[in-house]
């Protein structure tokens, strides 16, 4: 019986399942929302684990070339061109052009019980404007998106000393979820993620108010784990994800 | 003195005894004699207010700890002057007497040439000297406690001190309660004393009396090598 | 270089140590000398910015004082605006953040006054407050100086805080440290460089001084 047991234990590496393999992933933080919904179900159908950090994209973005090859990532995923290209640019990535995956919208966001509700982008010309947040332009493609649609809207000088510039649009989100900021200009993926839903309302910036957001992404070329990580984007721009895309905030790439 | 100028209760635990004891002071000097460990310090401490009851700041006793306790960043002048009482009323009248206690308690204790020097450039005898002038210079003390004040000085000093001290006190009418465990100093005091022994009180009355068996030893230790008269 | 930046900095710094060290001198004290039982739970508590991750106590001033809590809101009506993107904001998280290197060296100098020089004092008539600024301030003066010394080094270093606080607000919020991430994320590392080389000269000659004025301390009687 002990004997039989004991077999039992040896056999596990043969019938069970094999150690998933760990994708290292940097990701624009606007791709929280996104990410989190979509991840599992990759990493159940892959037998993947994936391994996100979010920050603001320049920070990610040095954090690759200063380690350079043999760095913390396989994949980033970012939230423009511009970014993405550096990594090129810097030999780092194994393409010679970033991959497109997804188009990202700009929105501007407000909690319930604002001075600022029912929402209309005139808000952001309201003399009782205290603080509007917005991702560090030079930091985050959202924010420059931000800066770039207040210019276009002529409200840079109204709205020139009540800017609170956030390290990226998830904490530009955070400055107004907390209520310490009364706006804030975010990706539409945070706005209709399920807690700034519950708690806030949005509007769309004008999509000619800003230069279209594509956001794209890079596989590093020293990653252990190219051909999986390219698996997974391949995915991510499948059939299986691009037409659910809008339901989280982003629109498909083609 | 028949009205006790000092009563009180004292209790106290301290390593492997417990302290009980009453109080009660009637002489100009009074020591508390019995050997190291039978709660003498512990005894004073309470007296000054340092273990609770009236804060010691209220008190008007002021207490010569056995460990000097100068203050180190005041010269031995400064020391002196520290317990300088807020005048009442004539300014000037009190700075007299002030300045007139400073010069007697510096020339008792022979350290007119130690003024200027900081504790740290004391010797301990120095030391020891300064700390219970410091403690007599307060004008308006109810009370004095000395913690062993004599220990440590050479004996042809102390006699001198001790009997000058004795001297002063009674003039100043300054009540005094000494700790020692020498038995000379407080036949040499003609005080009352308090026996003490592991934390309770075995006897109190005249120094004679109460410390005949002591002086007793002594006499038959000393061979003859000291003159000595009562 | 951000003068803008360095200027907002040691206002900072400056104005969080004059005001810990005013207010850790009476809390030094009822820690070293007072008898209650709260005191072991007030050491942790002053203990604790040690170990909290500065963007936790950033977190919790940005949420907790933030104007969705009713603290929060009184305090917001009180300045006219929330505590967050504010220099009071910063200067809060800075006195919580540094509260412990104002108030533990000056418990550890109080601590190691014998305290029969204090007893001495009382039993010669000062009241606790003559005691304490005539035998115990004079007697910790070093200690005073490496709180000082200490507190304004740590301040000047902040940056969890500052970048859960701040909003980056160039003049009210953007210190050195978040100039020198701002730098850094722009690829701007020669700026970086220059701004980095300054904080950590500032830092290691802080610490000289602190070393050098205990080891004084052997040949001076205090």
């Amino acid at each position: 019986m002990l004997k039989a047991l004991l077999l039992l234990l040896l056999i596990p590496p043969v019938f069970g399942q094999t150690k998933p393999v760990e994708l290292r992933i940097a990701a624009a933080a606007d791709l929280q929302p996104v990410l989190e919904a979509v991840g599992p179900v990759y990493e159940k159908k892959a037998n993947v684990h994936l391994l996100v950090s979010y920050a603001a994209s320049s920070i990610l973005v040095s954090q690759i070339i200063s380690a350079g090859p043999g760095g913390p990532f396989d994949v980033f995923m970012g939230a423009d061109f511009y970014f993405p290209e550096k990594v090129v640019a810097a030999n780092l990535a194994d393409t010679g052009s970033p991959i497109p995956y997804a188009k990202g919208t700009l929105v501007l966001w407000t909690r319930n019980g604002s001075p600022f509700n029912p929402l209309q982008l005139s808000a952001l010309e309201s003399s009782n404007l205290k603080s509007l947040a917005i991702a560090d332009p030079e930091h985050a493609p959202y924010g420059r998106a931000a800066v770039e649609a207040l210019k276009a809207l002529k409200l840079q000088d109204k709205v020139k000393d009540h800017l609170v510039r956030a390290e990226n649009v998830g904490q530009a989100g955070q400055f107004a979820f907390t209520g310490n900021a009364e706006l804030a200009i975010i990706s539409k993926t945070l706005a209709v993620s399920p807690k700034f839903k519950q708690s806030g309302t949005f509007v769309l910036f004008p999509f000619s108010s800003y230069n279209s957001i594509t956001q794209t992404a890079v596989v590093l070329r020293s990653s252990a784990q190219r051909d999986a990580a390219h698996a997974f984007l391949n995915w991510f721009l499948s059939s299986e994800v691009q037409p659910h895309l809008p339901d989280l905030g982003l629109t498909p790439v083609k | 003195m028949s009205e006790p100028l000092l009563h009180e209760h004292i209790t106290a635990t301290l390593d492997s005894i417990t302290i009980d004891v009453t109080v009660a002071l009637r002489s100009p000097w009074t020591v508390l004699f019995g050997p190291s460990g039978s709660g003498k310090s512990t005894i004073l401490r309470s007296i000054a207010g340092l273990r609770g009851g009236a804060p010691a700041w209220k008190r008007h006793i002021p207490l010569a700890s056995q460990q000097a306790a100068l203050f180190p960043h005041m010269t031995v002048k400064g020391n002196l002057e520290f317990g300088r009482e807020l005048p009442t009323g004539d300014f000037k009248r009190e700075q007299e007497l002030h300045a007139e206690r400073f010069q007697d308690l510096v020339r008792l204790f022979r350290i007119s040439d130690l003024l200027e020097r900081y504790p740290a450039q004391l010797s301990g005898g120095q030391a020891q000297r300064v700390s219970v002038a410091r403690a007599l210079m307060p004008r308006y003390s109810r009370l004095v406690l000395l913690d062993e004040p004599f220990t440590g000085l050479e004996q042809a000093l102390r006699d001198e001190l001790l009997l000058a001290l004795k001297q002063w006190t009674r003039e100043h009418r300054l009540p005094v309660l000494s700790v020692t465990h020498d038995v000379t100093e407080a036949l040499l005091l003609e005080a009352e004393v308090i026996k003490l022994r592991e934390g309770r009180i075995v006897a109190q009355g005249p120094a004679q009396e109460v410390l005949a068996e002591e002086r007793l030893q002594l006499l038959r230790s000393l061979d003859g090598s000291r003159t000595f008269t009562l | 270089m951000d003068l803008d930046a360095l200027w907002l900095t040691f206002r900072l710094a400056l104005t969080t140590t004059a005001i810990l060290l005013c207010v850790g001198l009476p809390l030094a004290a009822w820690l070293a000398y007072g008898q209650s039982r709260l005191r072991p739970l007030v050491q942790a508590l002053v203990a604790l910015p040690l170990v909290l991750p500065p963007t936790v106590l950033g977190f919790y001033l940005l949420v907790l004082l933030g104007p969705t809590t009713a603290v929060g809101r009184v305090i917001t009506t009180t300045l006219g605006h929330p505590l967050a993107f504010s220099f009071t904001g910063l200067l809060i998280g800075s006195l919580l953040y540094s509260l412990p290197f104002a108030v533990q060296p000056l418990v550890s100098g109080m601590m190691a006054i014998a305290p029969e020089l204090r007893e001495a004092a009382a039993t010669l008539g000062a009241r606790p407050s003559v005691v304490f600024v005539r035998v115990t301030m004079p007697l910790i003066r070093p200690s005073l100086l490496t709180a000082g010394i200490l507190t304004f080094t740590h301040t000047i270093g902040e940056f969890g805080v500052v970048l859960m606080l701040g909003g980056n607000i160039p003049g009210a919020t953007r210190t050195l440290s978040i100039a020198l991430y701002d730098e850094v994320a722009d690829f701007n590392f020669a700026a970086a460089n220059r701004t980095a080389l300054l904080l950590l000269a500032f830092s290691f000659v802080s610490l000289l001084l602190v070393h050098w004025r205990a080891g004084q301390r052997s040949t001076r009687l205090v």
